[in-house]
């Protein structure tokens, strides 16, 4: 179970924190959608849940325990930025092997071909960086995962594709699931419950 | 180096009319009976050593990764471009704005207000004339401050001028760039912040604003709207529609079709490399319209209509 209680968050120099006391529950076997307008905070909270940053009050639970300081993380962000994501020096091979072993099926899976794993981030377009970073985030064998806009560059075959490889892993591996997208018709296929940051409603 | 262009023709069409590989849809428009941008068998290779050869026995070879594309824009005109990720649309992009990698090979040409361009040519129209929306955020200077960013753009232009010709142009460029950010929902603080403070929808809307900034002449827009809700995207997206009223041409470049269906008069839809149908907007109605097998399949993965992945080709 992956929870936040009264968290309160606000980046230095801020007047107003993002949020004041925010708190919320997704179960394993849960698809959540997080909606609010743009510049309201959805990316933050993304990373407080996957212990990118940590709120000034208030818990992010995984299982009743905070989020381990070190060590893999069992809650993973697949970002908006895929080109931020990787390390512009390295080649592809060596930034998957960072999440441990990839199997063949997963790079099939997410059409990762072969020959871009030699290549360097600038050699492959958004949409490809964006498959290896899924294929490391679900290389770490995470309990839950947070995925924020991260199939906005990705053409819709290929949208419809990487989701349908996602849909299947959530469920086979009881993988629990938080996501942020701008699409109405997106979130309908794939969420099983909405969270309206702005409002103080759960809508079902 | 400069040549007129020879391809001017009546401006208008019937709906059927197929000249320079491509259709128009009932609503195109075609000001001044020529193209504001036309790229021709633009073709673009890059060198690369043998990835499977030994290290010093390795030979360098061309890897081809846009091959005999051809697309035009018109004045008035919204052109999307929709396609494969990893197709090369960002490079189109790139080329039409005159960036190219040092190893890149390129053939083709590429015409703009009539007017055959040249790679250095290309580069002095950026940003006079020529607008990019770029796809990434990145392309924010990190330690620039955002609304000396937007206002910064293009300033060049009034260097000699006298200072008080200079001041008012100045004072006229402030006042533009808070008039964009109150279009675009942006607090008068957001100008301080630096690129790394904002969110992934504001960056995006700053690189909007930066683009609308110069009055440009086309706007090439590498995915505008990522990040944007919906209400945002729309208002860009209007804001494009404005902009080719007033006689501007947009190339938008988008995986969002059912917003790019809502504002473009001609879809291109791209795919390894090169334009495979240049069709007009109500084709997309149906897939029964559609000719290419993997427009077709596009149809079919969108969300709202089957979410299909195993129609790919």
């Amino acid at each position: 179970m992956l929870e936040t209680r009264n968290i309160v968050f606000s980046y230095p120099g801020a007047q107003a924190p993002l949020y004041d006391g925010l708190s919320f529950v997704v179960d394993i076997n849960e698809r959540v959608a997080l909606r609010a307008p743009s510049g309201f905070g959805k990316t933050t909270l993304c990373r407080l849940l996957a212990g990118f940053e940590q709120p000034s009050s208030g818990e992010v639970l995984f299982d009743g325990k905070p989020l381990p300081r070190s060590g893999v993380c069992p809650v993973q962000m697949i970002g908006q930025h895929p080109e931020l994501a990787v390390d512009p020096r390295m080649r592809m091979r060596d930034t998957l092997a960072e999440a441990g072993d990839v199997s063949a099926a997963v790079l099939d899976a997410l059409g990762i071909k072969q020959a871009w794993l030699n290549r360097f981030p600038h050699e492959l377009s958004g949409g490809e960086l964006q498959r290896f970073c899924i294929a490391r985030a679900v290389a770490a064998q995470p309990r839950y995962l947070i995925a924020d806009e991260i199939s906005t560059m990705l053409d819709a075959v290929t949208q419809a594709q990487i989701w349908a490889f996602l849909l299947d892993y959530v469920k086979s591996n009881a993988v629990g699931l938080v996501f942020v997208s701008h699409s109405p018709a997106l979130t309908k296929r794939i969420a099983t419950r909405t969270v309206a940051l702005d409002k103080d409603e759960d809508l079902a | 180096m400069v040549r007129e262009e020879q391809s001017i023709h009546s401006p208008v069409h019937t709906g059927e009319a197929v000249h320079h590989g491509h259709s128009h849809g009932a609503s195109s428009q075609h000001a001044g009976g020529h193209h504001l941008l036309q790229v021709e068998h633009l073709s673009i290779g890059f060198r690369m050593y043998e990835p499977d050869a030994a290290f010093f026995s390795a030979q360098q070879r061309s890897y081809q990764v846009i091959s005999d594309l051809s697309i035009s824009v018109h004045a008035g005109e919204i052109v999307a471009v929709v396609g494969a990720s990893g197709s090369g649309k960002t490079l189109l992009a790139d080329s039409i704005m005159g960036l190219f990698e040092p190893n890149a090979e390129v053939t083709g040409s590429i015409w703009f207000d009539g007017v055959e361009q040249t790679p250095e040519s290309l580069a002095s129209l950026r940003g006079s004339g020529i607008s990019l929306v770029p796809q990434s955020v990145d392309h924010l200077n990190p330690l620039l401050r955002v609304g000396k960013q937007v206002e910064g753009v293009g300033r060049t232009r009034g260097r000699r001028a006298e200072s008080d010709v200079r001041e008012a142009a100045s004072e006229a460029r402030s006042a533009r760039v808070q008039e964009l950010f109150e279009r675009y929902g942006l607090s008068p603080e957001v100008a301080k912040l630096y690129p790394h403070e904002l969110s992934g929808g504001m960056a995006r809307r700053v690189l909007l604003c930066c683009a609308l900034m110069d009055n440009p002449r086309l706007i090439v827009a590498d995915e505008p709207t990522p990040g944007l809700d919906l209400d945002l995207a729309v208002r860009a997206l209007d804001d494009f529609r404005a902009f080719a009223n007033e006689g501007g041409g947009v190339m938008l470049i988008t995986h969002d079709i059912e917003l790019a269906l809502r504002v473009a008069d001609r879809v291109a839809v791209f795919k390894d490399g090169t334009i495979i149908e240049e069709t007009s907007v109500e084709a997309f109605n149906s897939p029964d319209t559609l000719k290419h097998p993997f427009a077709k399949a596009l149809w079919h993965a969108l969300p709202e209509h089957g979410f299909r992945s195993g129609a790919a080709c």
